[in-house]
């Protein structure tokens, strides 16, 4: 938009845009998950039947996707599932900001999680027991993308447990560094050193396995530094 | 993009975010009932979960693993096998199943099997023809059975050997230890009680190949001595026959597809579907891990439709069976081939070179590997499988 100034000179005016109309739908879905997670709150501290149920359809999604992820399809998946919401209502009445409600329940999912890993670790240390992966509900269950699969879930059951939690949610579920940080409730240097190590050792691990170090092996063409 | 990440969105994308809605159905239901139970005040509140954890606890430190039912894993060679597997002896060799917990499952030459059910309460085979023997490691809290046709055969011996015989639909069992109890089909509710050391046959046809009939417990309305079942018949598992084939196949039940299509008439099913239909056929029972079917089907869409594109991409699909579910790099090596020969650029050509490649460095077959990494990087110099080539070529 041109203004006129003085004859001869003309004068280039900025235009403001008007607020987003997504960016007031983000804020209103925001403060309408608030205010749901404060009712959650409320109907846990007064012992409400219905917080389980309410619990699980607001949080489902997050806890399924979290083990789902992290452990591969597992087939103890929904028992890890139920788990997590046994520890999740216990503590809920607890919680005193309705809006921390997603990062906690992140929180208890690895808590759980981790738990398992490591009882799995011991385990397989004392009675040589392995798991394997229950592929019937994997979207995609060729023979080659079973196998893959199975590779490598059998390559993250050899790390540590915080390394194979780090290294599942920065590169299979793709989080930000922050929120794996904070999730794991530790700092962000000690998320990098976990995921470093955790990928170094994953490396170590899928070179011998030809069928990964296949995949691996063409070039390390740019970083794949996962702390970038 | 870096290979660990194109490794891990790869994996990503085949897991997918989480079990399927019926799961999840389930999941709310058992919370639901959690969150129904949870007392809601009380300074005894916290008395039941901590008792339970600690009986739990104890349970999980000083209860011997075979007291349980541990988490049961079968392998044919060193390739671990999972239920809905399809088991297959060739033509003049055994293959033998063997379970962590030491129980073993040997099928005779020719006999085809699946592994329908693979727990810790439950080992299920289908025996679709032939001979196997059972010798389960008789625990608590597992059960196993063998299903031929109409009958279930319910295993609590150490050795049992049964046979099928789908075109004279004739079951014979003979037990070589322990005892067996043979339901289904024709025989009495309560079931038939073989014992060790005893044959049973039953079917339209019993010949000299089968157990003499003269020593079979008898059936309809009798059982054998004092050891009548006295269990309610248990319901086999059914495949709904109200779903067509297809219909499983689009649910994501490949193991149930393949058993419908046969239920069906496999080889009537081969000469009637179009080409389509065929591909979608050979993609379950491949799925399924019933190599041999998946051959079939893609045998006969090249056969009957030579000209169709899917016939092509149905060569590289026969060189991954070989490979993948057959274990046979020769044939593996010959299909790649032939769909390089058909289809020298095609969208499957890269891969098809990478992996003739990989296979003849796995035979030792050294000049012909080398032809191939040649071939390999004058087609695809910056390809996934460019760096073994040279690697070839340098040796």
């Amino acid at each position: 938009m041109l203004a006129r100034r003085d004859p001869g000179s003309w004068m280039r005016l900025r235009i403001v845009p008007p607020p987003s109309e997504d960016a007031d739908e983000e804020v209103r879905a925001r403060e309408q998950a608030q205010v749901e997670a404060a009712e959650l709150l409320r109907l846990a501290i007064a012992g409400d039947p219905r917080t389980g149920t309410l619990l699980f359809d607001r949080c489902e999604a997050q806890v399924n996707r979290l083990v789902w992820r992290v452990l591969g399809a597992d087939e103890d998946h929904d028992d890890l599932v139920q788990q997590v919401f046994v520890a999740l209502l216990a503590g809920l009445r607890r919680l005193r900001d309705p809006a921390a409600l997603h990062g906690w329940v992140a929180a208890v999912t690895i808590n759980t999680v981790r738990s398992e890993i490591r009882r799995r670790r011991v385990r397989r240390l004392l009675f040589g027991e392995a798991r394997a992966i229950d592929l019937a509900e994997a979207p995609s269950a060729s023979a080659e993308d079973r196998e893959l699969l199975q590779r490598t879930y059998a390559a993250l059951d050899r790390l540590p447990a915080d390394e194979r939690i780090a290294f599942a949610l920065r590169f299979i579920d793709e989080r930000p560094l922050a929120w794996i940080a904070d999730s794991c409730r530790v700092s962000l240097a000690t998320i990098k050193r976990r995921i470093s190590s955790a990928q170094a050792r994953f490396h170590r691990i899928a070179a011998r396995d030809p069928a990964l170090a296949e995949r691996l092996q063409s070039g390390q063409k740019g970083s794949d530094d996962g702390t970038a | 993009m870096a290979p660990l990440e194109s490794l891990t969105r790869a994996v990503a994308r085949q897991l997918g975010e989480g079990p399927g809605p019926e799961r999840r159905a389930r999941q709310r239901l058992a919370v639901a009932r959690i969150g129904r139970a949870a007392p809601r005040s009380g300074r005894w509140r916290w008395a039941v979960p901590i008792a339970a954890a600690a009986l739990l606890l104890f349970a999980w430190i000083f209860v011997p693993p075979a007291a349980r039912a541990p988490t049961l894993i079968a392998r044919v060679g060193e390739q671990s096998v999972m239920a809905g597997a399809w088991l297959a002896a060739r033509g003049d060799e055994p293959l033998a199943v063997v379970f962590s917990d030491r129980s073993r499952v040997d099928l005779a030459a020719g006999a085809e099997a699946r592994l329908a059910q693979l727990d810790a309460a439950r080992v299920q085979i289908d025996l679709e023809r032939g001979k196997l023997t059972v010798a389960p490691i008789v625990g608590p809290g597992r059960a196993w059975e063998v299903v031929a046709g109409p009958y279930v055969v319910e295993i609590s011996g150490a050795r049992v050997e049964v046979a099928w015989d789908p075109q004279g639909h004739t079951l014979a069992v003979e037990v070589q230890d322990g005892s067996v109890l043979v339901r289904g089909g024709e025989i009495a509710s309560e079931g038939a009680r073989i014992g060790a050391g005893q044959r049973f046959a039953v079917g339209d046809e019993v010949g000299d190949e089968m157990a003499a009939r003269a020593e079979a417990p008898p059936v309809r309305d009798e059982c054998v001595g004092d050891a009548c079942a006295t269990r309610p018949a248990r319901a086999r598992p059914e495949v709904r026959r109200s779903e067509s084939w297809t219909a499983l196949a689009d649910a994501g039940e490949h193991a149930a597809a393949l058993a419908e299509a046969e239920r069906q008439g496999y080889a009537a099913l081969l000469e009637r579907l179009d080409a389509e239909q065929l591909d979608r056929l050979a993609h379950s029972a491949r799925l399924a891990g019933a190599g041999v079917r998946a051959r079939e089907a893609l045998l006969a869409l090249r056969r009957r439709f030579p000209r169709s594109s899917r016939a092509g991409t149905a060569a590289f699909v026969l060189a991954r069976i070989s490979v993948d579910l057959e274990r046979d790099p020769a044939a593996a090596i010959a299909w790649f081939q032939r769909y390089l020969a058909e289809n020298p650029a095609g969208p499957l050509a890269e891969e098809a070179r990478g992996r003739l490649l990989r296979a003849l460095h796995d035979e030792g077959e050294v000049s012909r590997a080398r032809a191939a990494a040649d071939d390999y990087l004058r087609h695809h110099p910056d390809g996934s499988h460019a760096s073994l080539a040279r690697k070839i070529l340098e040796n």
